[in-house]
C-alpha cells in the first residue's frame, strides 16, 4: 500500500490520537508539572556540583542549566507510550482489529503518535512557564542554532518514536515485560543524556552511550540548542541523528515483519 | 431447498460495482475453504518443583491441531450458522478466513483473494463483529469512531454520509451517537460495533457471537438488523453463536463443527427432520370434553404420548400424515380451544450432536 493512498486513514488515525489526548489533559498537566520538580532538583544538584565555579570543562553553568532545562521539558514531550498501548491490546485481544485494517500496523501506531504530539503542543503554554520557574530558560544560543535545533526535534522525535515502538513489538512474542519496560525507561532516559549531559559522563560509559540511539533524544538537539553540539559540529549532529532514524526504519521493518508472521502462525 | 435462495441482488444504490459483472442467477461462490488446517504449536509444560523452568529452557513443542480438514462454500449472499460447542475451532476458522492467521494446510479464497496473502485488500471487503469485544475506540464518542472507520475504508464523504445515516436510523443510534463508548450499555455498544463493521458497505459480514450478553429485546434488535442487512444488501453472512434461537430465526444453512472436523453441513431443515421427525399437536381440549383413549385415535402415523385433563400430545410423523387430515379428525370428535404444532428444537438436536461425537445420517 502506497503511502498516498493511505495518507487519508492516517491523518484520521493522528485525528483521533490528538482527541484522545485532549480528554487525558489533567493526566498531561500532572505530568509536566512532575517534570518541572524534576528540572528543580537536577537544578539544585547541578548548581551544588558547580560549587564555586562558573565553568566546568568549557560549560559554563548557565548553560548547563539551560541544557537540563530543555532536555528534559523535551523528553516529556518525546516520550510516547505505544509500547503501553500495544501490550494492552495484544493482552486484551484487540490487536486482531487492528491487524485486520486495510492499513498496516505499524503506520497505524506511528500517526496516532504523532496525532498525539500535536494535541500535547498547546501543554506547552503550561509547560514552559513551569520549566522557566523551576529551571533556567534562555534563547537557543543563535539564530542558525535555534533551526539547527528545530530540525534536530523533528529527527528526535522519529527516533524517539520508533524506539517506543520496538519495545512495544516485544509484546507480540511475550507480555510478561512490564518490568523489562521499566528497565528500559529508566537505563533509556539516563542515556539520552536528560540528567548527566554526555560531556559530564565518565570516558567508559559515554563510549557506551555513543554507540547506542538514546543520544539522538535529548543530548543531541539540546547539546545544539546551547551551543555546544555534540561530536565535531551542527551538520554531523544531525547526521547522526538522522543515521538512527533510518536505522530504526530497517529494524522495525524486519521485527515487524517477524512479529507480525509470529502473530498469525502462532495466533493472537 | 436452498440452493436456489441464496443469491441475492444488493438494493439499489449500494454499491453496484461488487455485482453487476456477475451472472445473476447462478449461485456464485465467496467463500471457498477446502481442507484447511491449522496447528498450534505451544511449549510443552513440565510438572514438577521446577517444571516451570524446564519449560522455560527446552524448545519441546506439543503440537494441538485446533482445525482439522474443514472444507465448505459460500454463496453470494448466504447467511451461515457456523457451530460447534466452545473450543470446536470456529473462532480459528474465522481468524484464517479474516486474514490474520495463516493455516497450516488447506487454500482459502474469500471472494478472489487468499485472506492472508492479500490481508490489507482482503480487510476491505469484510467486516468483522465480535460479542466480546469492541473495535470502537473506547474513550471516544460514537461518532468519532464511525468517523474514522470511514476515512479507514475510504469513503467519500457522500457515501460516507449517506451509509451513516442509514445505519443511525436502522440501528437507533442517535440517542448515544456523541457518548464516549466506554459510557455505553452492552446493547448500545453492539449496535455501534455492527453500525462499523457495515459501515463500509463489506460484502462479506464475520458476526462472532453478536447476541453474547444481550436482554431479549436487544437480542431481537440485533437478529433483525442482520436479517435485514442480509436481505436487503445482499451482504454474506457467517454468524457464529452458542445462541440457537438466532440460528433458528436467522439461518438457512449451518455449517457444524466439532473438534475441528465438520460434523454438518446443509439446511437447518433437514438436521431436524433427521434428529427429529416427528412433530407435535399440542391440544387443549373444551371443559366439558373426556379425555379420549389413546387406542381411539387410530391414525396411522399418530399416536397419543401424554394425556392429562383437558389435555392431549399426539406425536406425529409429517412424512405419513397430514396435520390437514390429523387436525379435522381429532376436532370432529371433540370439542377443541386450542391445537398448537411444535416444531422440534434445534437445542435438542445439538446436544445429541455434540454427545454422540457425529450426525446421523
Amino acid at each position: 500500500m502506497t503511502l498516498a493512498r493511505n495518507l487519508d486513514a492516517l491523518v484520521a488515525y493522528g485525528r483521533m490520537a490528538t482527541r484522545r489526548m485532549y480528554i487525558y489533559r489533567f493526566n498531561v498537566i500532572m505530568m509536566i508539572v512532575l517534570t518541572g520538580i524534576t528540572i528543580y532538583l537536577l537544578t539544585l544538584l547541578w548548581k551544588a556540583a558547580y560549587g564555586d565555579r562558573t565553568e566546568v570543562d568549557g560549560i559554563p553553568l548557565q548553560s548547563m542549566l539551560v541544557y537540563l532545562t530543555i532536555a528534559n521539558l523535551q523528553l516529556r514531550f518525546l516520550s510516547p507510550e505505544m509500547d503501553q498501548d500495544i501490550q494492552e491490546r495484544i493482552r486484551e485481544g484487540q490487536i486482531g482489529f487492528d491487524l485486520n485494517r486495510p492499513v498496516g500496523y505499524p503506520g497505524q501506531l506511528v500517526a496516532g503518535a504523532a496525532g498525539q504530539m500535536i494535541g500535547l503542543l498547546p501543554m506547552l503554554v503550561v509547560a514552559v512557564p513551569i520549566a522557566f520557574v523551576a529551571g533556567e530558560l534562555r534563547p537557543p544560543a543563535s539564530v542558525e542554532e535555534g533551526f539547527a535545533y528545530l530540525a534536530s526535534l523533528v529527527l528526535a522525535w522519529l527516533v524517539a518514536v520508533q524506539m517506543n515502538l520496538l519495545i512495544g513489538l516485544v509484546s507480540f512474542w511475550t507480555l510478561e515485560m512490564t518490568g523489562f519496560r521499566m528497565m528500559y525507561r529508566l537505563i533509556g532516559n539516563f542515556a539520552t543524556g536528560a540528567l548527566i549531559p554526555l560531556w559530564f559522563m565518565p570516558d567508559l560509559l559515554r563510549s557506551i552511550v555513543q554507540l547506542l540511539p538514546f543520544q539522538a533524544i535529548a543530548f543531541v538537539p539540546v547539546s545544539i540548542y546551547v551551543g555546544e553540539p555534540a561530536t565535531g559540529g551542527i551538520w554531523s549532529a544531525l547526521a547522526l541523528q538522522a543515521f538512527w532514524a533510518v536505522v530504526m526504519v530497517l529494524v522495525i521493518q524486519l521485527v515487524w515483519r517477524r512479529a507480525f508472521r509470529h502473530t498469525v502462525i502462532q495466533g493472537g | 431447498m436452498c440452493a436456489g435462495m441464496h443469491v441475492r441482488r444488493r438494493g439499489p444504490g449500494t454499491c453496484p460495482d461488487h455485482v453487476s459483472s456477475l451472472p445473476r442467477e447462478t449461485p456464485v461462490p465467496i467463500i471457498e475453504v477446502d481442507q484447511l488446517v491449522k496447528d498450534f504449536q505451544r511449549p510443552k509444560r513440565f510438572d514438577g518443583p521446577l517444571g516451570g523452568l524446564r519449560t522455560l529452557f527446552t524448545h519441546q513443542y506439543e503440537t494441538t491441531r485446533a482445525v482439522d480438514g474443514v472444507s465448505f462454500t459460500i454463496e453470494e449472499g448466504e447467511l451461515i450458522g457456523y457451530l460447534g460447542s466452545n473450543g470446536a475451532g470456529k473462532s480459528t476458522t474465522i481468524k484464517m478466513l479474516s486474514g490474520i492467521l495463516v493455516p497450516s494446510g488447506g487454500t482459502v479464497r474469500v471472494a478472489g483473494l487468499v485472506p492472508w496473502e492479500d490481508r490489507e485488500k482482503n480487510a476491505l471487503q469484510i467486516g468483522v463483529v465480535f460479542g466480546q469485544r469492541t473495535q470502537l475506540w473506547w474513550d471516544l464518542p460514537l461518532s468519532d469512531s464511525l468517523r474514522l472507520i470511514g476515512k479507514l475504508y475510504r469513503l467519500d464523504d457522500a457515501r460516507y454520509r449517506r451509509n451513516r445515516d442509514r445505519l443511525v436510523e436502522l440501528l437507533g443510534l442517535q440517542s448515544f451517537l456523541e457518548t464516549p463508548v466506554r459510557q455505553l450499555s452492552l446493547g448500545q455498544r453492539m449496535r455501534g460495533d455492527l453500525a462499523a463493521a457495515m459501515l463500509y458497505e463489506p460484502r462479506i459480514l464475520y458476526l462472532d457471537e453478536p447476541t453474547v450478553g444481550l436482554d431479549v429485546v436487544a437480542k431481537e434488535r440485533t437478529r433483525q438488523f442482520v436479517e435485514e442487512i442480509n436481505r436487503e444488501t445482499g451482504t454474506t453472512i457467517m454468524l457464529t453463536t452458542h445462541d440457537l434461537a438466532d440460528v433458528e430465526r436467522l439461518c438457512k444453512r449451518i455449517i457444524f463443527i466439532d473438534k475441528g472436523t465438520v460434523l454438518y453441513d446443509g439446511p437447518v431443515e433437514e438436521l431436524k427432520r433427521r434428529y427429529a421427525p416427528y412433530r407435535m399437536l399440542d391440544i387443549t381440549l373444551a371443559p366439558d370434553g373426556e379425555t379420549p383413549a389413546p387406542a381411539w385415535l387410530g391414525i396411522d402415523g399418530a399416536e397419543v404420548v401424554e394425556e392429562g385433563d383437558a389435555r392431549l400430545l399426539v406425536r406425529f410423523d409429517p412424512a405419513r400424515v397430514a396435520v390437514t387430515e390429523l387436525i379435522p379428525a381429532i376436532m370432529a370428535r371433540h370439542p377443541v380451544t386450542d391445537i398448537a404444532i411444535v416444531e422440534p428444537d434445534l437445542e435438542g438436536v445439538v446436544r445429541e450432536i455434540v454427545e454422540a461425537g457425529e450426525v446421523r445420517r
